[in-house]
């Protein structure tokens, strides 16, 4: 190929890949603030060894006059634990839920429990203050395991948007967290 | 918590808990770290039951902050956000 056909097919190539960045870019800066830290900047560890299930939480404030729609939360997980995503979507006052607890065997969170809705499909109302509730099943009693952030994919007025939650959620034996 | 620079002298002060009140509750053991925290600076950063730790300069950004909840639990509190937000500026633990 000749240098004028190699420019002939190398625009379109390259405003292809340009126009496709510009349809994959997802705003960061989106409507739906959670803790905005750096990644790993924060680290919340639960001690490891009890039985039953271990949820997190973290608050998410709506802060558009529209409806927020949740599509889905994912992040790397360490370890064997199985990780399930919830959001209960309009928390009145999140001060009384706990930042986590283990289920059962903990009281105050019941409430939130009964409310909250898989994260692959929640919608947070408008100005509403949400709670993102990380479950972690680590599957064998004592097990560790550790979120290394998550990142929450939600829609609002027909856009899509990305809130990175920088905390780190970890089961620990000990003070290493 | 662990100081990563030593200023010299020696100092008391008597200091009053700031006003936390976006609190969230952490079970007994759970353990909270703040480390690097980019917009945080640390001055009179934390107090514990009304203990003030550092009311000096000397935490900066490289500072790292660590809770570990006692038995029974208690709650971190920040004035200006949660205490895991970036916007938690100062912390006060409570029972």
């Amino acid at each position: 190929m000749n240098r004028a056909a190699e420019r002939v097919v190398a625009v379109p190539v390259v405003l292809a890949a340009l126009l496709g960045l510009a349809a994959c870019s997802v705003s960061d800066d989106g409507p739906l603030v959670g803790p905005r830290v750096e990644p790993g900047e924060v680290r919340v560890c639960s001690q490891a060894g009890h039985e039953g299930l271990k949820y997190f939480s973290e608050p998410l404030v709506s802060t558009d006059d529209r409806s927020v729609q949740v599509t889905g939360v994912e992040g790397p997980v360490q370890g064997d634990a199985v990780i399930s995503d919830y959001v209960a979507a309009d928390v009145e006052d999140v001060g009384a839920v706990p930042a986590s607890w283990w289920w059962p065997g903990e009281v105050g969170a019941t409430e939130t429990m009964a409310v909250m809705v898989s994260a692959d499909d929640a919608e947070i109302p408008a100005g509403a203050t949400a709670l993102l509730v990380i479950e972690v099943d680590p599957g064998t009693v004592g097990a560790e395991a550790e979120l290394d952030g998550t990142t929450v994919r939600y829609e609002v007025g027909g856009e899509t948007y990305v809130e990175h939650v920088g905390v780190v959620y970890a089961l620990v034996s000990g003070d290493a967290c | 918590m662990r100081a990563d620079e030593w200023k010299g002298g020696n100092a008391t002060v008597n200091t009053t808990p700031p006003t936390a009140k976006y609190c969230r509750r952490y079970a007994a053991g759970d353990i909270l770290v703040k480390d690097n925290s980019k917009q945080v600076t640390w001055n009179a950063a934390a107090s514990f039951y009304g203990v003030g730790i550092t009311a000096q300069t000397g935490w900066n950004t490289r500072g790292r902050l660590q809770v570990i909840m006692g038995s029974g639990g208690g709650n971190i509190c920040g004035t200006g956000g949660h205490a895991t937000t970036s916007s938690a500026y100062q912390l006060v633990v409570k029972p």
